[in-house]
């Protein structure tokens, strides 16, 4: 299936801060065109708006200008800029996945608990879930021993592999992912490589921001390339 | 547990006035005027043009300072007080019910049947003088269950689920502990499987640490049953945790909604901004 | 009836209108009780009149009796089931007072009126006989509801629930509901009243009886009343069943005996006789003695 599944053109977005009365600019009219299988990186100097970008297409920002349209299972294409929550809410629990950046979780729940969630919302049994998330915290090379304990007190390589099982778990057709190898040792980043070639192979589309060089050659099938905006001179803020 | 697509609420336009009212109360009140009260004739607008819609299953948060209106909303909801304008439509199940319409009994048998409540003050939720599973009782009885032996074993089951220990179920509220009287009002609060629960300000007061559970156990009842919910705080980190809508409120006015997390990470009115801004 | 026009024949006359009470006063109870009739279990507030006795003593039943009764009534008065008792002699010398040419009995039978503190009688009444019950507190609700307002809208919803609750806290904690007397029972359906102080014994016989049952509060201001054919079912749980007194020796098994008529199935006073053993009697004085006079005798253990 080579049609397209996210087409953003012109997406644009600033803060307008209202104490200062200042407006700041972020991502800059991005254009983009992903497939099925097909993984983009994001790509650009930093503070030019890669993370804005993903955000704004999770709607974690709203895009201030541009549209943003992703193609459904079902054939029906929603405007991600414009869409309202519920239609925001469906999406992310059936069609898009995200991994972030930072792990956020619950206190008190296990490793294997954060990792099963994605499943057993919606709709898995728990022990099949638990089942599934124990097999990918192996595979990401998580000690057995740290499975049933809560990940606030994990390394920062520990939680990134969490974060990454977490979002992996439940098969989606637009992955957004927010350099998700950053802290990772080379066996567990290797590990990390290998399952999302896989899941290029069964056609999840992806967008990510990679850190650095070589993992954007082993895995991007293209660039999406975003540049520094020109901060806006106090004199020519919008009043 | 996902949600469905039908809402289970609907408001349009709730307004409240304490006060004799006039035509201009609502346009000279609010965030722009900086205050709830009408210069014109004295008027307390509390809420004014409040529309929402909460669909089945889901936690929608609804998040003001004190002064905001959000107590005064859920009062209104809840039923404990009527509305000076607007309508309050309740799906119960497949009918639609307008609940400005009941009359007194019906709106007490529905509200027993198809609402819970957990305030702040554990003495607003619970009756001190009964015991933890009596307070249970009292729900189910109303609700028309009239076997003992049948109350005894759902008020164990609630009690056990809330994490209390049931051999405590015969004793006084007032022996238990802050976050063991608010695990309590859960348990009651769902005695009779209500479609939808109010939270106001459930955490607010607690130790941190209880909070956090409290927190955990409501959104595991959450998952468990399906509820939907709408949650008041003024915490930014209650709301994060278990709504995932938000309304924002101030002076009496909506002045935002959206998804949580974009509420909180990128807020476009300028007092959400400032809420978050102010956050520790 | 008017108050008389000619001089009645009596052998005192008190000088005050038949009944005692002026002719509004009647006029006033007698709608109050044919509200109180048309709602069962309602309780209809009326203007309680002064009356020659004091609050406590009977003063909303004798408004009731003083109401009702006429030239050709037959009047029995009863207190702890006894006709012999001061207060029901009292009552009783009352009436003979102030209503001339009315009859007194103490045969319950022959009476067409018969006012009652604390108990009914053993003989199930008839279709034409009023039983008058002194209450002090009408309101069952009172324990649970301190508000007068707050306890009205729960009784015109009937949310009995937080009279529900006390029960059930009664039963976690004795096992049992222990309320021996004014047990709270439900009329037609809907007001749940509380029956004055009679015994739980004598709650069944307000269920679908003959006999017209008022209760009149003279303190509290209130009447209320349980008319024939009506469904009075003392509150309980499905699954625990409404108990009687239980007269049985726990020493023998067996129900104990009035030592005066030999009656097991009435309901019986606990005495210590002068040698201190525990004896017990028919409550019912009228009824233990027409058993006496139909030649029932007790065997005396040896």
């Amino acid at each position: 299936m080579n049609e397209w599944i996210l087409k953003a053109s012109g997406l644009t977005k600033r803060f307008y801060l209202h104490d200062r009365q200042r407006e700041i600019p972020s991502t800059l009219a991005v254009d983009l065109e992903l497939r099925p299988g097909e993984l983009l990186a994001i790509t650009g100097p930093s503070g030019a708006g890669k993370s804005s970008l993903l955000k704004c297409i999770w709607r974690t920002y709203l895009p201030s200008g541009g549209r943003i349209l992703l193609r459904a299972a079902d054939g029906s294409v929603t405007d991600l800029a414009t869409a309202d929550a519920q239609r925001i809410l469906a999406l992310r629990r059936g069609e898009m996945g995200f991994v972030t950046q930072f792990l956020h979780c619950l206190p008190r729940k296990s490793a294997l608990d954060v990792v099963a969630a994605p499943l057993v919302d919606s709709g898995t049994l728990p022990a099949a879930a638990r089942d599934a998330a124990a097999a990918l915290l192996a595979r990401l090379n998580v000690p057995e021993h740290l499975w049933t304990v809560a990940p606030a007190t994990f390394s920062g390589g520990e939680q990134q592999r969490v974060n990454l099982a977490r979002g992996l778990i439940r098969p989606v057709r637009l992955l957004l992912l927010d350099e998700p190898t950053a802290s990772l040792d080379p066996l567990s980043r290797e590990r990390a490589v290998g399952l999302l070639r896989e899941l290029k192979a069964r056609g999840t589309a992806m967008l990510a921001i990679l850190h650095d060089a070589a993992l954007v050659a082993a895995l991007a099938d293209g660039e999406v390339r975003v540049e520094s905006q020109p901060q806006a001179q106090p004199e020519e803020a919008a009043a | 547990m996902t949600s469905s697509t039908r809402p289970i609420l609907e408001v349009a336009g709730l307004t409240r006035l304490h006060g004799p009212g006039c035509p201009r109360c609502v346009a000279a009140t609010g965030p722009a005027a900086g205050s709830n009260v009408c210069p014109h004739c004295g008027t307390v607008v509390a809420c004014a043009d409040v529309d929402l819609t909460l669909m089945r299953g889901e936690v929608l948060g609804v998040m003001g300072e004190s002064g905001s209106g959000k107590s005064s909303l859920v009062r209104l909801l809840y039923g404990d007080d009527v509305p000076t304008r607007g309508a309050i439509t309740f799906h119960d199940g497949d009918t639609p019910l307008d609940l400005l319409a009941l009359n007194a009994r019906q709106a007490r048998r529905l509200r027993n049947r198809a609402f819970g409540i957990v305030h702040q003050n554990p003495h607003l939720g619970l009756n001190f003088r009964v015991s933890a599973g009596g307070n249970i009782a009292e729900r189910l009885l109303m609700g028309g269950e009239m076997r003992f032996g049948r109350i005894r074993e759902r008020a164990m089951e609630l009690l056990t689920r809330c994490e209390v220990p049931a051999a405590r179920m015969d004793e006084l509220p007032g022996r238990f502990s802050g976050g063991m009287q608010q695990r309590v009002q859960i348990a009651r609060a769902l005695a009779t499987d209500p479609p939808l629960l109010y939270l106001d300000e459930v955490t607010t007061g607690l130790d941190v640490s209880v909070q956090a559970t409290i927190l955990d156990l409501i959104l595991e009842l959450q998952h468990q049953l399906g509820v939907s919910m709408i949650a008041v705080t003024h915490d930014l980190g209650v709301i994060r945790m278990l709504a995932s809508r938000t309304i924002v409120m101030k002076t009496g006015r909506v002045v935002e909604s959206g998804l949580t997390d974009q509420i909180l990470e990128d807020p476009q009115h300028a007092y959400t901004q400032q809420l978050v801004a102010a956050a520790l | 009836m008017n108050a008389s026009a000619s001089s009645p024949p009596a052998r005192r006359s008190a000088g005050y209108a038949f009944g005692f009470l002026d002719d509004r006063a009647k006029r006033e109870l007698r709608r109050s009780m044919l509200k109180a009739v048309c709602l069962p279990g309602y309780q209809v507030p009326y203007s309680s009149r002064e009356m020659p006795i004091g609050r406590g003593f009977g003063t909303g039943g004798l408004q009731l009796t003083l109401a009702l009764v006429g030239p050709a009534d037959t009047v029995k008065i009863i207190d702890q089931g006894s006709d012999d008792s001061v207060n029901a002699v009292n009552l009783r010398q009352f009436i003979e007072l102030t209503c001339p040419g009315v009859r007194t009995t103490a045969t319950t039978q022959a009476a067409s009126l018969i006012q009652t503190r604390h108990r009914i009688p053993e003989t199930p009444l008839a279709a034409d006989q009023i039983l008058v019950l002194q209450v002090p507190y009408p309101d069952p609700l009172v324990v649970v509801e301190p508000s007068e307002e707050r306890r009205k809208t729960m009784h015109g919803e009937a949310d009995y629930s937080r009279l529900w609750v006390k029960l059930y806290e009664e039963m976690v904690h004795f096992d049992e509901i222990t309320i021996s007397h004014r047990y709270p029972t439900r009329i037609a359906g809907h007001y749940v009243i509380d029956p004055s102080p009679i015994p739980r014994w004598d709650v069944p016989k307000l269920h679908q009886a003959e006999c017209l049952y008022l209760f009149g509060a003279g303190r509290e201001k209130k009447l209320y009343a349980v008319p024939p054919h009506t469904d009075a079912v003392p509150l309980t749980f499905d699954d625990v069943p409404f108990r009687v007194e239980d007269f049985t020796d726990p020493a023998t098994g067996a129900r104990h005996a009035c030592v005066r008529c030999g009656a097991t199935d009435s309901f019986l006073d606990e005495f210590m006789d002068d040698t201190g053993r525990r004896i017990h009697q028919c409550s019912d004085a009228d009824h233990c003695r027409q058993r006496l006079a139909a030649g029932s005798h007790v065997v005396e253990a040896a």
